[in-house]
C-alpha cells in the first residue's frame, strides 16, 4: 500500500502540465471490428490508435481522406463520432524471460490468471527481417526427438520447416513433441551444469483454434515439464480476426527477443491456413481489393515477411537463432492449393503428413517421398549422418518394391530382403506421442537396423525389441550413450562398443 | 447512389481545378459546380456528391474551435481570435463552445490538430502514467 502511495507521489512530483499538440480523428463508421476514421493526417502504417478507455486500434489502411483501422479489443464500445488519438507508437508486445511459462494474447496480456508479467522489455510486433550481412548458414541441429524427422528430414536452428497435412494427421503433435524435446534438452543441460549447450526456448502460437485444443496443448506441455521453457500466444476462434492476424507476428516478436540476446528460439505457428483466412476476413471488411479465392493481393507477402524473420545470426551479430515450424492444413491432401503452395515456396522444406499413413497406424504419418528439408542436412550431426545417410534411399526403394510386389509373388531374394528391411525401418519410425528420443538413442536404433540387428525380429515385434534394446543400453552401457551425445560422431571405439552391446543383448535374448 | 472509383477520380480532378496553392477558391468552386450541373445524368450528380464530400472534409479539417469549461468573456474571445487573424481558417469564424467535462483550461482545435490544456486531459495523462507503472 505504501509503495502505491509512494508511486503516486513520485508521479505527481515529476508531472508538469505542458501544452502539446496532438493529432486526433473522428470515427465516421464502425462495424465488424473495423473503424473508418477521418483526420489523423500524419498517422503511419501499423501505428497504434488510442480510442480511449484503454481500447487500442491499429491503422492498416491509409486513404486520401480517411484511415481504416482494426479495433483490437471491445469494438462494441466504439461509437460513431468518437474522438481518437494517434499515439506515435507502433504496436509493441512485452518480451523477455519473464514471458516463459505464460499464456498470453497477441497484445501480451496474460490469459492464464497467473497475474501481471513482470518485464520492461518490449519488441515491435512488425519489424523488418534481419539483413543478409547479419545472417549465416544453418549449422546447428534442432533435435525434434522424432526419429523419422531427425534421420530423414533434419531441421537446423534458424530453418523454416513447414508441417503440412490434412486435419487430424498429427501436425500439432509433431510441433508439441519438438517443443517437449527442447525442454528435455534444456533441463538435462541445466542439471548437468552444462554451459556449452545453447538452450532452445519455444513459442507456440495458436491461431483460430478451439479454446479446448489450446488448453490441451498447455496441459501436455505442463505435464512434460516443457511449459516453463515455452510462451504460448493464443488467439482462439472466439477472438476477432484482427487478433488472429496479429498472433503470429506477436509470437515472432517474442521469439526475436531470445534471438537478439544470442539465444535460440523455436516458434510454432498453428496454423497459417487459419491466419490467411483471418487476414482475408479483415481485408474484405477493410474493402481491400480481393484476388484469387478472395484473398487480398498481399497474402504472399504477409507470410513471407513473417517467416523471413526466422534467421540464424552470425557470431558477430550475437549468434542467436529463430527457427520456425509453420503448420498448414490442407483439404483432402491438396498441396497445390493457393496458401499451401505459397508457404511451401517460402519455407526451407516441408514435412508432409498423409491421412492414409495415419490410418494405417504409421505415426508420425510422414510421407518420405514428398517431405524434404533443404538446409537441415548441413546441420545434422556426423553420427546421425553416418547412420541415416542411406535410410531415405532405402525407404524410397522399399516403397517402389512394395508397389511392384503387389503384382506378383515370385520375388528374388534381394528384393525380398529390401522389402523386409524397409518394413522394419518403417516400424522403427513409428513413435508414440510426447515421447521424443534423445539423439544418441536415435543413432543406436538406426545403427542397429543398418547392422541387420532387427533382421530376425518379426516386423510387428520391432518396436518392442527396440524398447528392450534401448533399456538394455541405458542400464549396461550408459557410457556409450554419453560418448555419442558428447562426441556427436561414431568413432571406432564407439562402434566397437555398440557391436559389443548388441552381441551381449543377443546372447541374453 | 453508388459512387464509383471513376466518380471519385473525376471529383479529385475537379477539386484540383478549384484549388489555388492547395487552398480551394470560393469563386472557382461556384463556377465549377455551375459547369457540372449543366451536364444532366447520374454521373454528373455522383461527381458533384463526391466533390461536396471532399469540401465537407476540407471544412471539418480546417475549422477552428475553442472549448472551455465556462463561457468566455468578449475580451477573452477577442484575444483568442487575434491569434488566428489573417489565417484562411479564421475567415470562417471561430466556434466557441462550453463543455463542463473539461473542468478547466482550454482546448483549441484546428481541424483535427488539437492543443489540449484542459484539466481533464492533464488528469488523463497523469492516469495513464500511473497505470504504466
Amino acid at each position: 500500500m505504501q509503495s502505491i502511495v509512494a508511486d503516486i507521489e513520485q508521479t505527481l512530483a515529476q508531472f508538469h502540465p505542458e501544452a502539446h499538440s496532438e493529432e486526433t480523428g473522428k470515427v465516421m463508421e464502425v462495424g465488424d471490428g473495423v473503424a473508418r476514421i477521418e483526420g489523423l493526417r500524419n498517422i503511419r502504417l501499423n501505428e497504434m490508435i488510442d480510442f480511449g478507455n484503454g481500447i487500442t486500434g491499429l491503422a492498416l489502411n491509409l486513404e486520401e481522406n480517411s484511415v481504416g483501422a482494426v479495433v483490437l479489443s471491445d469494438a462494441e464500445t466504439v461509437r460513431e463520432g468518437q474522438t481518437v488519438r494517434s499515439t506515435g507508437r507502433l504496436l509493441e508486445i512485452p518480451c523477455g524471460r519473464a514471458m516463459l511459462g505464460r499464456v498470453v494474447d497477441p497484445l501480451g496480456r496474460p490469459l492464464d490468471g497467473k497475474g501481471p508479467i513482470d518485464t520492461k522489455e518490449r519488441n515491435p510486433v512488425e519489424r523488418p527481417a534481419p539483413g543478409i550481412i547479419g545472417r549465416q548458414s544453418v549449422s546447428a541441429p534442432l533435435q525434434t526427438g522424432i526419429l523419422a524427422i531427425d534421420a530423414v528430414i533434419p531441421i537446423g536452428r534458424g530453418q523454416r520447416e513447414l508441417i503440412i497435412g490434412d486435419r487430424s494427421t498429427g501436425k500439432t503433435t509433431i510441433a508439441v513433441d519438438a517443443i517437449i524435446n527442447q525442454a528435455r534438452l534444456n533441463r538435462e543441460a541445466e542439471l548437468a551444469g552444462d554451459t556449452k549447450t545453447y538452450p532452445v526456448f519455444s513459442v507456440y502460437v495458436a491461431i483460430g483454434q478451439r479454446q479446448a485444443s489450446v488448453a490441451q496443448v498447455v496441459n501436455a506441455l505442463e505435464e512434460h515439464g516443457a511449459l516453463k521453457y515455452t510462451v504460448i500466444v493464443a488467439a482462439t476462434a472466439s477472438d476477432s480476426a484482427a487478433m488472429q492476424y496479429l498472433a503470429p507476428f506477436s509470437g515472432t516478436a517474442i521469439g526475436e527477443w531470445f534471438m537478439d540476446h544470442g539465444m535460440d528460439a523455436l516458434v510454432v505457428y498453428d496454423d497459417l491456413s487459419k491466419h490467411a483466412v483471418a487476414y482475408r476476413q479483415m481485408s474484405l471488411v477493410l474493402r481491400r481489393p480481393s484476388g484469387r479465392e478472395a484473398y487480398p493481393g498481399d497474402i504472399f507477402y504477409l507470410h513471407s515477411r513473417l517467416l523471413e524473420r526466422s534467421a540464424c545470426m552470425s557470431k558477430a551479430h550475437g549468434g542467436g537463432t529463430l527457427t520456425s515450424l509453420p503448420i498448414i492444413e490442407t483439404q483432402t491432401g491438396d498441396v497445390s492449393a493457393y496458401i499451401p503452395t505459397n508457404v511451401i515456396s517460402i519455407t526451407d522444406g516441408q514435412i508432409y503428413l498423409e491421412s492414409d499413413l495415419f490410418h494405417q497406424g504409421i505415426r508420425p504419418a510422414m510421407s518420405i517421398g514428398i517431405s524434404v528439408s533443404r538446409v537441415g542436412s548441413a546441420a545434422q550431426t556426423k553420427a546421425m549422418k553416418e547412420v541415416a545417410g542411406k535410410v531415405k534411399l532405402e525407404l524410397a526403394q522399399y516403397y517402389e518394391m512394395k508397389e511392384f510386389a503387389q503384382f506378383g509373388s515370385d520375388l528374388d531374394a534381394k528384393t525380398v530382403a529390401q522389402i523386409e528391411h524397409g518394413r522394419r525401418i518403417t516400424e522403427l519410425f513409428k513413435q508414440i506421442q510426447y515421447n521424443p528420443f534423445p539423439m544418441e538413442e536415435e543413432v543406436i536404433q538406426l545403427w542397429a537396423a543398418q547392422q541387420g540387428f532387427f533382421g530376425n525380429t518379426p516386423v510387428e515385434k520391432t518396436r518392442e525389441v527396440r524398447a528392450k534394446l534401448l533399456e538394455f543400453v541405458r542400464m549396461r552401457r550408459k557410457d556409450l550413450l554419453k560418448d555419442i551425445a558428447q562426441q556427436k560422431k561414431l568413432t571406432p571405439e564407439i562402434k566397437k562398443g555398440l557391436e559389443e552391446v548388441l552381441a551381449e543383448y543377443q546372447n541374453l535374448a | 447512389m453508388k459512387l464509383t472509383r471513376q466518380h471519385q477520380r473525376n471529383a479529385r480532378l475537379l477539386w484540383q481545378s478549384v484549388s489555388v496553392n492547395g487552398i480551394p477558391d470560393a469563386n472557382r468552386i461556384r463556377e465549377a459546380v455551375q459547369t457540372v450541373r449543366q451536364f444532366e445524368g447520374r454521373s454528373a450528380e455522383a461527381v458533384l456528391r463526391c466533390f461536396v464530400q471532399r469540401l465537407e472534409v476540407y471544412i471539418r479539417a480546417n475549422r477552428i474551435g475553442v472549448v472551455s469549461a465556462d463561457q468566455l468573456s468578449a475580451q477573452q474571445r477577442e484575444q483568442l481570435s487575434g491569434l488566428f487573424r489573417g489565417t484562411e481558417a479564421a475567415e470562417a469564424g471561430i466556434n466557441f463552445s462550453v463543455d463542463p467535462a473539461v473542468i478547466g483550461g482550454l482546448r483549441v482545435e484546428k481541424g483535427y490538430q488539437v492543443t489540449d490544456l484542459t484539466i481533464a486531459r492533464q488528469l488523463e495523462i497523469l492516469q495513464s502514467r500511473l497505470l504504466e507503472k
